[in-house]
Parts: structure tokens; C-alpha cells; sequence
């Protein structure tokens, strides 16, 4: 265990050498650094099993205790203030590092064949490997500060990969998006972090997680013209820099846009992990966001208004990586609400709200991964992204299309397959909290689920081809093997990682608490509600687009829909909203001051060189050549010296 | 005829050496005030050797090296003065602005 | 007392000698005034048993550097050319500045009190001129050889340097 910065390190050496020496040769680059992923993942396993070796037979409450194998006095700032740089293994940690290093190194071999041909081949590597390291070292950082630092590189790699075909001036706008508004919710992450640091002198999670460091925080300070808890607005402000990465409502609108980089790059960062840092922050930091009054409320309120929202829209897109990400929105949203009904209104912890948010964290990742990967085969094969063109590929692509059946049916919640226990425990724990609104908003959305889901698979591989055979005749639609190994290894924790971890997560992965744990009832029927409900919304999904006489051409045309669906499919206009905003208010603004600004410099400058021509006028006067003068100056010179100096006479 | 008295003559006669080294426009008369100054000089030494105890000797041997040096420089200074007569027709500080900045 | 009236006869007659020859208009005269002026120069330094340096006045300042001076002055001036004084604006700086200089010094005078201390100390011979010629000739730690040597040495430069700078260009 105390090897495991090179978890780290693999992906890091894989940056380096491919960005700088393989840029030459694509073959290299793709093997080398799918041998550092897979290095990567073999000393993450290692980990995983030698820490759960270590915790197996400690009693519940010990085993939630992190442990620190690596650790380096880095900042020294003052001599009770010092940053270091660490790495933290505790259940969440370990989980999010085996997710990591298997979707990262999954990932790498898909991109050898959805990549192929493509120019910048050996680029995509190296930052795909620099993506690894950042995630990597977000999930086991042991303090804030080194988190935000990976925080931020997560950031720039992400924007790198979204921009990844930067001659598409959509890519470039949208990795600027992604960038400026992660970067907007970035701002206050910091001064959450700096308020919380300042109160209490330490960024590390092992000291800040304890009750004395609530009790500090929590005394509230007094500025003059507010009081305000430093807690409060500490984990408020942390957690608005959360909901910007992971893309909560109102930070919602760059993940949509994200999808125009290449798909290995939605699935493994727009859908696995780097969305899901927001709610990893949360749940690193549960234990001062639940001693905080309301911040877990309005974590809770916002996952819960996410999930439903991304759902709705995601009903009438036609792209199927927009349908995909307003899936992964929508899911976030449970993530974020589970975390946020772990708290009871005695202040009593639920703690399967906790966990049950970090199942769903492991099972969202392999089977949305998956979905990814597939649809990526999808428009690898039929060369576009809409559903106008696919149909019918179920005959063509077989082993997508039953990899593709299993993790939609896994992300809708139907039993045995993962997401159904993820989802239940979720339904299960806001039920438990008393958290009525959102636990109907919970199932409805997983109705909602169901449906599109299906939507989009019955769309893609039923019906009659609707694909453009004439255009690419030379090229028929076929299954890449590079690309298609990936998805088949990912039904295997599709199926099987809800059935098999859940023990798992019950009862090791756990909240460390400041309070006690309530006793909660078990409500036995929400599964069979949860499946019905499920079970309706894939075949209302069959009913509108998968029988044979459904009438596809109709629902695919959108020129007739009512308003009230136009407005949905526009995504509610916040885009536009959003643009206008900026226009007409910040660029304005902003640009009155920055040109009074400006001048205000040109002044400085001019004046600067005015005040120069002017002493040197001035001291040119001194030169004139003549002589007296010279001697003149000289004998005033002398005696200022003797009246201005201090010499003794 | 005190110390003083010797030391009051000097600072007079270097005063008025320097009136004349800025007032006068005539480039002989800038170095016939500069003349005036050096033997201003002279007397301070003199009149010290002459008032104090110590190195008696050292006065008029300084004094002699003013002299002579004070002699090289006048012989510079108008073998300059010639050669600018030579080539300005003009002896006139105010016309001589040749270092003008 | 003789002594003194002296003194004070032979102050005026280098001051005024000094005045007349920064004020002339002509610049003869101003030469012919610094012979004055040297002259009684010299005689202050035989009232300060500085016969070496008397002598050496007279004939290297006057006899030398100011005959020197008429020479150049008959060179270079039309005799009956008037020399014009500066402007008044300048005149008036140039006095304020020397009455600064000569103030200072004055108060340093009067503050340091020697202006009352007494008159010479010792035996008239102290500095003879046998002594100064040893001392001129002395390789000791206070011997004046090295320098003696250099000063013929800067004569023959000033001399070298005179005659190139004044000699005509060859076109």
C-alpha cells in the first residue's frame, strides 16, 4: 500500500513520453500508454485488496478511518500552517481508484480503434493519460488544497480533450464553456476552501473532518454587515464549486455541449469520473457539510431538481450523445440528492444515503462507460451522431447491440442488473429520511429513465435501416474489435458489480460521522415498486418505437411538435439565457470598465513619457556648453554640499 | 598678522577668482581669474606652514608644485587658446558653444 | 604693529590688484593687474619667511605664466578690442555665489578662532631653502623625489603638448 503513488505516477510517465518523444509514431504512443494503464490498474487492484485486507476485521468506525500510505511535507508555511501532499486511502478513495484506472485503461484500448486514422492519434493519448493522473490525484488527495489543485487539472484536461478537434469551431466553443463555467464555480471553491482553512489552520481531510473543527467553524463571525457561519458558507461555497464540475442546474449547460469531443472522452470523463468529483467533494467533506444546517438541504434540493430536469429534456433529443449526457445529468442529480438525505431532521446521519450515493457512483460508471463506448460503435459505424440516421443495426452490430440492451437496462433500474440495486438504495434511503418530494422526483425520473433509454435503444437498432448506405458504400457497417472488446468487458460489472458489492458498500462504505447513526426502517416493497415503475417506462419506450408498426418517421419529426415540447427539446432556452446574460450585461459591463481602464493606463504611459522628455529638456539645459555656466553650476554645487550635507564646519 | 588674517586675504582672493572666472567673457581674462584663484591657494599654504608646527618644509614645497604645475597648465591652456583664436577668429565664450548638448 | 600695517598695505595691494584685473575691460590691463597682484604676492611671502617661494613667484608666475599670457593676449587680440563683461543677469548670479563662497568660508574662519591665536612659532630658518632642496632630493618615506622627477617629467609633456596644439594645421 505505501506503493501507491505509482497508481499516479504510470499515467503521469504515460503524459510525459507520449506528449513529448512519441508524437511520431501513433502505434508506440497507444501501446505505451495503454501498458501504463494497465499498470496503473494492476497496482490500483493491488491496493484495493491489500487495504481491504487491512480493514476486513476492524469494527464498523475504525474501518472508515483513512489511511495515509504516502505522504511529503510540502509547504511549510508557518509553523502551525503547513500544506502537504498525500495520498488518502479510505473506502471512497480506494472505490474511485479502481473505478478510475479500469475505465481509463478500458478506455484507452476502445480509443485505439474509434482514434484510427485520426491525426493528432498520439495526442489523444498523452492527454487522455494526463486526464488519469488529474482524476487519479483528485480522488486520493488527502488534503482540500491538493485537491483543488487536481480539481484544476481535471479542468485543463478536460478542456483540452472537449477542444480535442480544434479546427471545429463547435469544439473550441464548447471546451471554452465547459472551461469558463467550471472555472466560474472554481472561484468559489476556492473561497470555501480559504474560509475554512482560515478558521481553522489546516487543508487536511483527517483534521477537518472532526467535531472540534465543526465546533470552530460553526461559531459565527461577524462582519459588520453580516454574520455568518464560517461552516455554512464554507461548505455553501465548497459546494457550488461541486455543483459546477458535476454539473448541477443552474451549472448544467456545458455538459451537453462537452459531447463535441471525441466519445472515449465523453465516456470516460463526461460520464464516469469527472462529473462525478463534484459529488466525491461532497462526500469527502460529509462530515462538516452535514454539521452545516442547510448545506446538505440544498444539496439535496438541487440533485433532486437536476435529476428530474435533465431527465425531461433528455426525452426529446435526437443526438444520441446528448441523450446520454442529459442521462448522466440526470443521474448525478440522484447521486447528489442520496448524499444529500443522509441527514435526518435530529441531526442523526442516515448513512445509506451515503453509501448508497457511492454505489451508484461504482454502478453509473461501468454501465454509462459502456453506454458511451457503444454509442461511440454507433457513430464510428454510421459516421454521425443522430438518431435520424441510425436504425435498424441490431442485424449489423451484434455484440453492441447486446451490451447495449444489458446497460440500458441496467441504467433503468431493472433488476438483477446493477443499477436496480443502486437506484433502490437511493429510493430507499430518501424514503427513509422522510424526503417525500424527492423521493416521488426520484421515481419518477427513473420512470423518465426507462423511457428514453429505451427510446434511444429501440430508435438505433430496430426498425428499418435509415442509415445513408449510398454515401459510404465502400465503407460497410461493421464492429471494430478495438472497440468493441471494451464494451463487452464492461457487461461484466454491468450485470454483476450491483449484485455482488452491495454487500460490499453497506457496510463498508460509510460516512465518518460527527453524530450518531439513526435506526431506520426498511421499506421491503420499494423494489417491486421501483421495477414496476421501470418495467412501464420501457415499454411505453417499446410501444412508441420499437414494434414493427410503430410509426418511427412521425416521432423522429420534429418540425410538428407542440410548443411545449419545442420548449423542452430547446433545453428550456438557458442557453440562450445564459448568452444573453453575458452579452448584454457582463460584456457590457465589463467592457465600459475595461476601457476606462485602459485609458486610464494610456494616460499613465504617456505621462511617464512626457515626465521623461521634460527632465530631459530641462537637464539638456545644464549642457549648453558654456563655460562659466559649468563653473557656475559647479561652485553651487559646492555649496549646497556644505549647507545640504553634513560637513563638519 | 595673524593665522587668520592670512586665511581671511586667501578666501577673498578665491572669491573674487571665482567672480571673474564666471563673469568674464574674454577667454585670457577666464584664465587670468583662474590665475587668481591658484595664488589664493598659494597663500594658504605659506600662511600655514608659516603659523603652525609640523612638517615645516612641506609648505613651500607644495607651494613650488602649484607654481609649476599652474605654469604646465597655462601653457596648455593658451596653446589652446591660440589654436582657438585659429580657427573661431574669436576668443568670445558665448560664441564657443562647441560642447552644446 | 609694522608688521601689521605692513600686512595690511600688501593685502590691499593684492586685492585690489585681483579686483581691477577681473573687472578690466581691457584685458592688457587685466594682465598688467595680475602683475600687481603677483608682485604682492610675493612680498606677503618674504613678510612669511617663504623666500623660496617668493623668488619662485616671481619668476615663474610673473616672469613666466604672465608674460606668457601678454604674449597670447598680443597674438590673438587687436590691441584696441574692448573685452565685454557678462551680462548683468550673470554678473549678479556670479556675485551671489561668490558672496556665498566667501561668507562660508568667512564663518568657518571666525567660528574656528584662529582669526585671534597667535603669530609664527618658531626660528625663521625652519624652512630654508637648504632645507627644502634636501627634501626635494630625499629618497626617504617624506622625500619629495618621485614628485620632483615627475614635475620635470609633466614640463616636457605641458611643453609637447603646447607646441602640437598650437601649431597650425598642415593643409
Amino acid at each position: 500500500m505505501d506503493k501507491a503513488y505509482l497508481i499516479l505516477l504510470f499515467p503521469l510517465l504515460s503524459f510525459v513520453v507520449n506528449g513529448i518523444i512519441l508524437n511520431k509514431k501513433p502505434k508506440t504512443a497507444a501501446g505505451f500508454s495503454i501498458l501504463m494503464a494497465g499498470l496503473s490498474l494492476l497496482t490500483a487492484l493491488y491496493v484495493a485488496f491489500d487495504w481491504y485486507g487491512h480493514v476486513a476485521g476492524l469494527p464498523e468506525g475504525e474501518a472508515q478511518r483513512a489511511i495515509i500510505p504516502w505522504s511529503v511535507n510540502w509547504l511549510p508555511l508557518a509553523a502551525d500552517f503547513k500544506i502537504g501532499l498525500s495520498i488518502y486511502l479510505d473506502p471512497i478513495s480506494v472505490m474511485m481508484l479502481v473505478v478510475v484506472t479500469v475505465i481509463a485503461f478500458l478506455v484507452n484500448i476502445y480509443s485505439v480503434g474509434y482514434m484510427r486514422g485520426d491525426v493528432s492519434f498520439s495526442r489523444f493519448f498523452a492527454e487522455l493519460s494526463l486526464f488519469a493522473f488529474s482524476m487519479l490525484g483528485l480522488v486520493s488527495a488527502g488534503n482540500l488544497f491538493q485537491m483543488f489543485i487536481f480539481w484544476e487539472l481535471v479542468g485543463v484536461t478536460s478542456y483540452l480533450l472537449i477542444g480535442f478537434w480544434y479546427h471545429k469551431p463547435s469544439a473550441v466553443a464548447a471546451s471554452k464553456k465547459a472551461f469558463i463555467i467550471t472555472r466560474f464555480a472554481d472561484s468559489f471553491f476556492l473561497i470555501g476552501l480559504v474560509l475554512i482553512s482560515y478558521f481553522t489552520g489546516t487543508f487536511e481531510f483527517s483534521s477537518l473532518n472532526t467535531l472540534e473543527t465543526a465546533q470552530r467553524l460553526s461559531q459565527p463571525v461577524n462582519l459588520g454587515f453580516a454574520t455568518f457561519s464560517a461552516l455554512s458558507v464554507g461548505t455553501l461555497f465548497v459546494f457550488i464549486g461541486g455543483m459546477g464540475k458535476s454539473a448541477m442546474f443552474p451549472m448544467h449547460v456545458w455538459l451537453p455541449d462537452a459531447m463535441e469531443g471525441p466519445t472515449p472522452v465523453s465516456s470516460i470523463i463526461h460520464s464516469a469520473t469527472m462529473v462525478v468529483a463534484g459529488v466525491y467533494l461532497t462526500a469527502r467533506m460529509f462530515p462538516l457539510f452535514a454539521a452545516a444546517h442547510c448545506t446538505l438541504q440544498i444539496v439535496e434540493v438541487v440533485g433532486a431538481f437536476t435529476a428530474i430536469f435533465a431527465a425531461v429534456i433528455a426525452c426529446t433529443q435526437k443526438d444520441i450523445k446528448r441523450i446520454l449526457a442529459y442521462s448522466t445529468l440526470s443521474q448525478l442529480g440522484y447521486m447528489m440528492f442520496s448524499l444529500g438525505t443522509s441527514m435526518l431532521a435530529d441531526h442523526s446521519v442516515n448513512v445509506l444515503g451515503y453509501s448508497s450515493s457511492m454505489f451508484h457512483v461504482w454502478s453509473h460508471a461501468f454501465f454509462k462507460c459502456m453506454l458511451f463506448l457503444g454509442a461511440g460503435a454507433l457513430i464510428h459505424a454510421v459516421h454521425s451522431n443522430d438518431l435520424d440516421d441510425m436504425g435498424g443495426l441490431r442485424k449489423k452490430m451484434p455484440l453492441t447491440f447486446i451490451s447495449m440492451l444489458l446497460a440500458c437496462l441496467a441504467i433503468a433500474g431493472i433488476p438483477p442488473f446493477s443499477g436496480f440495486w443502486s437506484k433502490d438504495e437511493i429510493l430507499q434511503a430518501a424514503l427513509q429520511s422522510h424526503s417525500y418530494v424527492v423521493f416521488a422526483v426520484g421515481l419518477f425520473t427513473g420512470g423518465l429513465t426507462a423511457f428514453y433509454m429505451f427510446r434511444l435503444f429501440f430508435l438505433a437498432f430496430f426498425g428499418k435501416s435509415r442509415t445513408h448506405h449510398d454515401a459510404h458504400s465502400h465503407h460497410e457497417i461493421h464492429e471494430d474489435p478495438w472497440m468493441t472488446t471494451p464494451i463487452v468487458l464492461l457487461t461484466i460489472p454491468t450485470v454483476f458489480a450491483g449484485f455482488f458489492s452491495r454487500h460490499i458498500f453497506e457496510h463498508l462504505v460509510r460516512p465518518p460521522m460527527l453524530g450518531h447513526e439513526g435506526e431506520l426502517p426498511v421499506a421491503h416493497w420499494l423494489p417491486y415498486l421501483a421495477s414496476a415503475v421501470a418495467v412501464i417506462g420501457v415499454t411505453t419506450a417499446f410501444v412508441l418505437y420499437g414494434r414493427a408498426k410503430s410509426n418511427v418517421a412521425s416521432a423522429l419529426d420534429t418540425s410538428k411538435r407542440p410548443a411545449w415540447y419545442r420548449v423542452i427539446m430547446n433545453k428550456f432556452y438557458f442557453d440562450e439565457l445564459y448568452l444573453w446574460i453575458t452579452r448584454n450585461i457582463i460584456f457590457n459591463f465589463a467592457a465600459e470598465a475595461m476601457k476606462a481602464f485602459d485609458k486610464l493606463i494610456d494616460n499613465l504611459v504617456d505621462l511617464s513619457a512626457s515626465a521623461t522628455q521634460l527632465g530631459g529638456r530641462a537637464t539638456r539645459a545644464l549642457q549648453s556648453g558654456l563655460l562659466p555656466l559649468y563653473i557656475g553650476v559647479t561652485l553651487f554645487g559646492i555649496l549646497l554640499v556644505r549647507y545640504l550635507g553634513n560637513l563638519p564646519l | 598678522m595673524t593665522l587668520g588674517y592670512c586665511l581671511g586675504l586667501a578666501f577673498v582672493l578665491f572669491a573674487i577668482g571665482a567672480y571673474g572666472v564666471m563673469t568674464r567673457r574674454h577667454l585670457v581674462g577666464m584664465l587670468i581669474s583662474v590665475e587668481i584663484m591658484l595664488n589664493a591657494a598659494n597663500i594658504n599654504f605659506v600662511s600655514f606652514s608659516y603659523f603652525r608646527p609640523g612638517d615645516a618644509t612641506a609648505g613651500p614645497i607644495f607651494t613650488a608644485f602649484v607654481i609649476a604645475i599652474a605654469a604646465c597648465e597655462m601653457a596648455v591652456a593658451l596653446a589652446i587658446v591660440i589654436s582657438m583664436y585659429h580657427r573661431h577668429k574669436s576668443l568670445d565664450i558665448d560664441s564657443l558653444e562647441e560642447l552644446h548638448g | 604693529m609694522i608688521a601689521d600695517i605692513g600686512f595690511y598695505v600688501i593685502a590691499a595691494v593684492i586685492v585690489l590688484g585681483a579686483l581691477w584685473a577681473v573687472t578690466a575691460k581691457n584685458i592688457l590691463h587685466a594682465a598688467m593687474a595680475l602683475i600687481t597682484s603677483f608682485f604682492g604676492t610675493a612680498i606677503l611671502y618674504l613678510q612669511l619667511s617663504a623666500e623660496f617661494v617668493a623668488v619662485a613667484q616671481v619668476l615663474v608666475y610673473i616672469g613666466g605664466v604672465v608674460i606668457f599670457v601678454i604674449f597670447t593676449i598680443l597674438l590673438t587680440t587687436r590691441l584696441g578690442d574692448r573685452a565685454d563683461i557678462a551680462p548683468g543677469m550673470r554678473k549678479l548670479l556670479a556675485f551671489a555665489l561668490s558672496a556665498t563662497l566667501l561668507g562660508t568660508f568667512l564663518h568657518a574662519l571666525v567660528r574656528s578662532g584662529v582669526l585671534t591665536s597667535s603669530k609664527q612659532y618658531a626660528d625663521p630658518h625652519f624652512a630654508s631653502i637648504e632645507r627644502i632642496g634636501y627634501r626635494f632630493l630625499d629618497t626617504g618615506t617624506d622625500g619629495m623625489l618621485v614628485p620632483f622627477e615627475i614635475i620635470s617629467l609633466l614640463l616636457l609633456i605641458s611643453v609637447v603638448g603646447a607646441i602640437v596644439i598650437a601649431r597650425k594645421e598642415e593643409k
